[in-house]
This record gives structure tokens, C-alpha cells and sequence, in this order.
């Protein structure tokens, strides 16, 4: 039924590049773990092949790898491609001698910090040297040398060594737990759920704040690409000004940051790199934004640039290749976001369009209807429903309403129930009864729903002249009817199926009589279906609702709307359509009207509802007569009028003490009335009133008409 | 106020289908070789030439017609004039015509009014109508062979 808020944390998030980061960090601490227990190198340097195998025989026991040079060269060349703990280093050699080997050795940054021991006949000579370099890392041996004494030295120095790398690899360890962990609460922090729910705007806002804290970065920029064209803009920034866009867009392809952003490569800029954005031509450039490192990434979904992330470091800080990886990873779930919420604000906007399209804007008007529509989107999908309502003027008494629900949300739904709502209408103006209507419309979505679609409807006919309404439905909740005084009732019609089941069949219809005073509620099963709950409590809930609320339709309709949704949510999306017949005014009746013939029934018809309200205990045979007389005298007048549509005649109605008082006047003259349909119409007239009287004046005729409420015995008094 | 009790069921089936004059509609049928004619709504100045239309071009070659006004809520004179003019250009083909009503309804009442009800037969109920008529039909002496 409904989708729901996109998922930024899973959806499209490239996972390799984050597993790498991860397994790379498994083979730094494995590397280490193996060093651990590893035999170490020990670099024996000595131009005596005799001194060499010496040195191996008493180092031997270690189980340490021993290493030979037969010269300082050969001893430096070794150092260049063997990792060695410490060197032995025997001092008087041929070539370069100990002292100058050891020099170069202390001046390559990677041999640095390798201990040595030199080899000596002469300690004398040495001791200022050791004195000189006095890092604790040096030490002598005289030869010729006690193996135990030499073993036990060269011991130590490698337990010191040991405890060294141990020291080092915690420290690695460490600093790769926290930068996984940092890799894993970054990605966290830029794609939490609740970011899910923002606006592009707010969104991103957020994730420039978010990712100037987690970089510790003095200047972020975030840049969209503007849809379809090669421009990026400045969507959000944090800091200080980033450099290189003065203009706050980026052409694709153009500059540094243009050509960054074109080739989708994410980059490290270091000063000199940033030096040369600011070189470009920028009228004002901010002198205090140095940025000691830049790292910018192109933001990209599915192969598609979606924008470029800048972000710079403060004076304080340089950015280093791993910070790079991090933003990298970052950027595939912020583009991820950003693409969403593009997506998605796309397509409710579009939603809320046709959605606006399809339910009326104004309610069409009624002097004896008064209308009231609610619609109230899902309370769980923030997206369209396929709900809709309508209402038209068939004509001056008779007004079509409908109510239908297309099963589904969002375009495909709303759609769908565009189409539905545009041939509901014309089938409707056709004049086609509410069955036959709901017929043919069946027949329209068999032929255009989508497998699958199927449709509610509820059409409505309300004929306030005829005091009826007609109705039919496809699969749609009935409406309800409220009584003047409270009572709710549920129009039922013969049970249907919705539109678009497959099978073609006959819509039933069914017609109830309907009064002013009373109010029709059409709407969509949101209003009473609950998940987990009987329909019957929905009914209840709805027909307790509708029975206390206010007369006027706009406080009914809200009134409903709160005793339903409000206390008990809907999943689905509600529409609702109120319709109150105005009871008549208490009080005279005064009616000015065309003197045609469709104003027969019209004149009829409003005194039917005026005596409803204003004689409401009458006795059904006099409303009859008062009825036929007042009919037959407005006929007459009619028939009479000069000219068709030119002519005005009023009528009137009263409540006397003794009984009813009509007068039909018109603004000509009457005519005797003659021929045999004129003569009928008097007949009738005369025998149903207690008086009649006709007054011709010049500047009309007044037909005054008195029923009687008791007429026992008067009829033979009237009918003179 | 109990919500099931009070559902109302409708007063009248539908799938009929029909002539609709706005306030009116119009069912013809045939039955036993007869014409019927149900009337159904208001009937007044603004629809009855409509109806009046609909039978007089109806194409009936039966001997007789039953117009039943048994769902008709309003009929003022001009029904009247209708049915007596119906009558009249009945009675140029030999053809027969009775009127169902019930006792107690606004033609009823508009038909005894007029006097209308001593010149066309006037029934309460469309079975005994169709039933007479055919036997009066059936009455009249078959042409020579």
C-alpha cells in the first residue's frame, strides 16, 4: 500500500570501497602480528670472512636472522633492501670504515633509529664517537670480544628492540581501530535515518554541519549539479569561503574544480594545488580562507555526477591521504541522500500537483445545498492517495456528487483516478442515472486500468426538488444520512463489486427520500477502517461522530474528521463530501421566477420543503391540494406569459392561524383561463382551495389561494 | 440509535430502465399482446409534452394500453390533458386504454377532480388491469375469415 520514506543507510551505498578500507586494516594488524614473534635481522659488518663466521657462531643461539657485509658498502646496500634490528659494525675496514658507514647510516631517515654496535680493538678511540651520537642506541665491543658478553649485549639491544616495535604495533593497532571506527561513525553520522525526512535544503545544510565536524574542516562547500545542465551551484556551505568558486558555480569541464568535478575523481589538494585556485581570477577572494589542504569529492550516483564536496582544513590541521578515503566513502552515502531527496521532492511535488488538479477547488454553489469537502493525506506515507471527491450541478435542484478511492498511491494512483474523475463527469452531465453511470464507467476502466487497479466509487444524485436521493456504488462504503434531529442512518444500495474486478455487471441503484434539514455524508473507508479493528466499530465510531456534529457542514465535516481520524489514525488517506439540504426559511415564502416551464416543478418543490419546516404536523392531503393548487395556478400564469423567458411571476406562501395562504401574482394580465387545459386547472383549483381570488389590477393579476388546515366540511363551500 | 436497525433498504429497485423526462420516467413494455406504459416521478407543465411524445410515436399496433401511474408522486392537469388526449387518439385506432392508480394518490385525486375517471376505466392494481383488458380485447368479435 504505501512505500514509505526512502532509505538512505542501504539503498545504491557502493559497499566495496568501505570493506576495503576495513580489510586493508586486518593486513596491517596481521603484518604486525607476524612481526611480533619474527626473527629479527642483524647485520654483522666486518672485512674478515673469519671475523664474520666468528660472529655468527656466538649470535647463533638467538634465532635471530643473521645478516653478512663484507664491507661499509656492501653493508649499505644491504640496508636498502633488508629491514635489519640493529648492525653489528666493525670499525677498521678497508673502503669505508665503520665510523664513515655509520654516518651515512644516521643520515637516511629509514635506517635512522637502527641500533649499532661497533667492533673495536681500540675502545679509545670510539668513546667520544659514542659519546657524540648518544642515543643510547650505540654502543662498542672490544675485540677480541667474550661471546658471552657479546651475546648477552647484542640480547638486550634486541629485547630492547622487541619492546620497541611491540610499543609501535599497539600504537598502529590503535590508530587503526580508530580510524575504523571513525570510517564507520562518519558514514553513520551522514547517512542517520532521520536525515531521511528533510527537505533537500534542510538536508543539506545538515550534512555540510555534519561533515565540517567530523573533518574538523574550517570550510566546507557542497555543490549540486543543476538538472541537465553543466553547471554546479553552491548549495550549502559551512566556514570559511571555499577558493576557486567565486561565483558560487561551477562550470563542468572549466577550472580546476570544473575539471575535478568532470573527471569524477575524488583529490587530495595540497598549498601549492590551492595556491593555484586562488590564482585564478577571483574578485573577492577572502585573505584570511588559507587552506593548508583541500579535499575535494565528486559527488556521483549510478555513474552520474551529482555534485562536488570541498572540504578544506583550517591553519591548524593538513589533511592526509586516509582523510581522503573517509570523504570518498562519505560522498557515496551523502550522494546517495541527496539523490533521494531529489527524487522524491520531484515526485511529490508532481504528486501534490495532480493531486491539487484532481479534487475541486471550489464546491459548486446551492441556495438550498450546502457543501463541504476534507481531505487528509495517509498519515503514515507522506505521498498522494488515490482518493478524490467531486461535485457538479446537473442543474438548479439536482446535484451529482462523487467520492471514489483508486487502490494505491502516488502518480500511478493519482493517474488513475484523474482518468476516472474526467469520465465520471461526463457520463454524469450526460444525464445518465447513477447505475447506468457507474455501468459505463466499469466499462472505461476495465478498458484503461492497469492490471491490478481497482477503483471505488460512490455516486450520488441529490434531487432537492424532488426530495430524493438516487444513488449507486461500486464496491464503495454507502453513505450516511443525518436526520434533522441526530438520527444516522447508512443509505445501503445491493452489494458490488469495485471497478475493474473483470467482470462486466449491473451497478445496483437505489433511491431514498431526502429532506431539508437532513445532511448526506459521502466517504472513502480511511474514515472508518482500522487496522486490527471490526468495520463495525469504524461504522459506530463514524455514525456517533456524525450524530453530535454542528448543523453547518464546514464545522460538521471537521468535527467528524476529529472524532474519527484524529482519535483513532488512519494508515489510508480520507476524503470526505457533506451535503446539507437547507431547511426552508421559518417564514413567509416569497419566490420571483421566470415565467417558463421548468418552474412548474421548481415552485412545487420549495414549497414541499418550506411546509416541511414551517407546517412540519400537516396532514398529507392538504399538503397535496396546497400543492396542486399552488402547481395548477403557476401553470396558468405561465402559459399565459407574453413570451418565453421574458415574463417574471412571483409566488408566495404564508402561515395563517386558520390555514395556508398562496398567492401566485403575475406582472401582466391574467388571462380567464379557457380552453380545456385552462378550464381544468380552475376546476382543480377551485374544488382544493377553501377560497379563491382573483384580483386584476393594472399592474397585474394576484391569484390569492387559502387552504384551511380542518376542511371538515368545507370543500362543497369552496367549490362554487 | 442502533446503526444496523436503521439501515434503510431502497424504495425502489433499480435496473429498470427507461425514458427519463427529468422528473419523470417512462417503461414501455409488452405483456400478453399488450401495451404497458409505467409512469414513474412528477408529472407536470415542464415534462408532460416530453411523455406525451413518447406514446403518442410509439409504434402500437396492440389493441389495447395499460398506462400505470402506480409510481407517479405528482400529477397535476396537464397529466390529465395527457391521458385524455391519449385516450382520444387511442380510441382513432380502436385501441383500448386503462389507467392503474392506487386509490389513495395525487392523480388519483387530480383524475376524480377533473371528471376524467368516469371517462377512462381507472384500476388500482396493473394485474387486474392487464387481466381485464385482455379479456375485452379477446371479447371483441374476431373479423370473418
Amino acid at each position: 500500500m504505501s512505500s514509505g520514506p526512502p532509505d538512505l543507510g542501504s539503498r545504491e551505498a557502493p559497499l566495496a570501497p568501505e570493506g576495503d578500507l576495513l580489510r586493508v586494516g586486518e593486513q596491517e594488524a596481521a603484518t604486525d602480528e607476524r612481526e611480533a614473534s619474527a626473527p629479527m635481522g642483524i647485520l654483522l659488518v666486518d672485512d674478515h670472512r673469519e671475523n664474520l663466521i666468528a660472529l655468527r657462531a656466538v649470535l647463533e643461539p638467538l634465532g635471530e636472522r643473521l645478516i653478512s657485509a663484507d664491507s661499509g658498502e656492501d653493508a649499505l646496500r644491504v640496508l636498502l633492501r633488508e629491514d635489519v634490528a640493529m648492525i653489528l659494525l666493525d670499525v677498521r675496514m678497508a673502503g669505508m670504515d665503520g665510523l664513515q658507514t655509520a654516518r651515512v647510516i644516521r643520515s637516511r631517515p629509514r635506517t635512522r633509529h637502527i641500533p649499532i654496535i661497533f667492533l673495536t680493538a681500540q675502545p679509545s678511540e670510539l668513546e667520544e664517537v659514542v659519546r657524540a651520537y648518544a642515543t643510547g642506541a650505540v654502543d662498542y665491543v672490544t675485540k677480541p670480544f667474550e661471546p658471552e658478553i657479546l651475546r648477552a649485549k647484542v640480547s638486550v639491544f634486541m629485547a630492547l628492540r622487541r619492546e620497541r616495535n611491540e610499543r609501535l604495533r599497539q600504537s598502529r593497532a590503535r590508530a587503526r581501530a580508530e580510524g575504523v571506527a571513525r570510517t564507520v561513525r562518519t558514514l553513520q553520522i551522514l547517512s542517520d535515518a532521520a536525515l531521511a525526512h528533510l527537505e533537500l535544503d534542510s538536508l543539506s545544510d545538515e550534512l555540510v554541519d555534519r561533515v565540517s565536524k567530523l573533518f574538523e574542516a574550517g570550510s566546507v562547500a557542497l555543490f549540486l549539479r543543476d538538472e541537465d545542465t553543466a553547471r554546479l551551484y553552491l548549495q550549502a556551505s559551512h566556514g570559511a569561503e571555499m577558493p576557486g568558486a567565486p561565483e558560487e558555480q561551477i562550470r563542468l569541464g572549466e577550472g580546476t574544480l570544473g575539471r575535478l568535478a568532470s573527471e569524477g575523481q575524488p583529490i587530495l589538494l595540497d598549498g601549492a594545488e590551492i595556491a593555484a585556485l586562488q590564482a585564478e581570477p577571483s574578485e573577492d577572494q577572502d585573505p584570511t580562507s588559507t587552506l593548508t589542504s583541500v579535499l575535494a569529492v565528486p559527488l556521483l550516483t549510478a555513474g552520474q555526477l551529482l555534485g562536488l564536496l570541498l572540504v578544506g582544513a583550517g591553519r591548524d590541521r593538513q589533511f592526509e591521504r586516509g582523510d581522503l578515503d573517509l570523504l570518498t566513502l562519505a560522498g557515496y552515502r551523502i550522494a546517495v541522500a541527496i539523490d533521494h531527496v531529489q527524487r522524491f521532492a520531484q515526485g511529490r511535488q508532481l504528486v501534490e500537483t495532480l493531486q491539487r488538479s484532481l479534487l475541486p477547488e471550489h464546491l459548486p454553489a446551492s441556495y438550498n445545498l450546502q457543501l463541504a469537502a476534507r481531505y487528509l493525506p495517509s498519515g503514515v506515507a507522506p505521498q498522494i492517495g488515490g482518493d478524490w471527491y467531486d461535485a457538479l450541478a446537473l442543474d438548479e435542484q439536482r446535484m451529482a456528487l462523487m467520492i471514489g478511492d483508486v487502490v494505491g498511491h502516488g502518480i500511478p494512483a493519482a493517474t488513475r483516478m484523474s482518468e476516472l474523475r474526467n469520465v465520471l463527469r461526463a457520463f454524469a452531465l450526460e444525464g445518465h442515472s447513477p447505475g447506468r453511470t457507474l455501468d459505463l464507467l466499469d466499462g472505461v476502466a476495465q478498458a484503461t486500468l492497469g492490471t491490478g487497479m481497482l477503483a471505488t466509487v460512490l455516486f450520488v444524485i441529490v434531487d432537492v426538488a424532488a426530495g430524493k436521493v438516487t444513488l449507486a456504488r461500486a464496491g464503495h462504503p454507502p453513505p450516511a444520512l443525518r436526520d434533522a434531529d441526530g438520527e444516522v442512518t447508512f443509505l445501503e444500495t445491493d452489494r458490488t463489486l469495485p471497478l475493474g474486478v473483470g467482470d462486466r455487471f449491473s451497478v445496483a441503484e437505489a433511491e431514498y427520500p431526502i429532506h431539508p434539514g437532513q445532511t448526506l455524508l459521502l466517504f472513502t473507508d480511511g474514515l472508518i477502517e482500522r487496522r486490527r479493528e471490526p468495520i463495525d466499530l469504524g461504522l459506530e465510531r463514524l455514525g456517533r461522530a456524525l450524530a453530535e456534529a454542528p448543523d453547518d457542514v464546514e464545522k460538521l465535516a471537521d468535527h467528524v474528521l476529529e472524532q474519527t481520524i484524529l482519535q483513532q489514525p488512519s494508515d489510508d488517506d480520507v476524503a470526505l463530501l457533506a451535503v446539507r439540504l437547507v431547511p426552508e426559511p421559518v417564514g413567509p415564502l416569497e419566490l420571483r421566477l421566470p415565467a417558463v416551464a421548468s418552474s412548474v416543478p421548481l415552485v412545487r418543490h420549495r414549497l414541499r420543503s418550506w411546509l416541511e419546516t414551517n407546517v412540519p404536523e400537516l396532514d398529507p392531503g392538504v399538503r397535496q391540494d396546497l400543492e396542486l393548487a399552488w402547481s395548477e395556478a403557476c401553470t396558468n400564469v405561465i402559459r399565459h406569459a407574453y413570451g418565453p423567458g421574458d415574463a417574471i411571476f412571483t409566488a408566495r406562501a404564508a402561515v395563517e392561524p386558520e390555514g395556508v395562504l398562496l398567492e401566485v401574482r403575475d406582472s401582466g394580465r391574467w388571462r380567464e383561463p379557457r380552453g380545456r387545459h385552462g378550464g381544468r386547472g380552475l376546476s382543480i383549483i377551485r374544488q382544493v382551495v377553501n377560497e379563491l381570488r382573483i384580483e386584476r389590477s393594472g399592474t397585474g393579476t394576484t391569484v390569492r389561494m387559502q387552504v384551511l388546515f380542518d376542511r371538515d366540511g368545507e370543500p362543497e363551500a369552496a367549490a362554487s | 440509535m442502533t446503526l444496523n436497525q436503521s439501515r434503510r433498504s431502497p424504495s425502489r429497485p433499480s435496473g429498470r430502465s427507461g425514458l427519463s423526462h427529468d422528473l419523470a420516467t417512462v417503461d414501455i413494455r409488452e405483456h400478453d399482446g399488450l401495451t404497458v406504459v409505467s409512469l414513474s416521478g412528477e408529472i407536470d407543465l415542464s415534462n408532460a409534452h416530453g411523455i406525451a411524445r413518447n406514446l403518442f410515436e410509439l409504434p402500437n399496433r396492440a389493441p389495447g394500453m395499460v398506462v400505470d401511474m402506480s409510481e407517479v408522486s405528482y400529477m397535476d392537469s396537464t397529466g390529465i390533458s395527457l391521458l385524455y388526449d391519449l385516450s382520444l387518439r387511442l380510441r382513432q385506432r380502436s385501441q383500448l386504454l386503462v389507467v392503474v392508480c392506487p386509490p389513495v394518490s395525487v392523480p388519483r385525486r387530480a383524475l376524480e377532480l377533473t371528471g376524467l375517471h368516469s371517462q377512462i376505466p381507472v384500476l388500482d392494481q396493473l394485474g387486474t388491469a392487464i387481466a381485464e383488458l385482455r379479456d375485452a380485447t379477446q371479447e371483441r368479435p374476431e373479423p370473418p375469415i
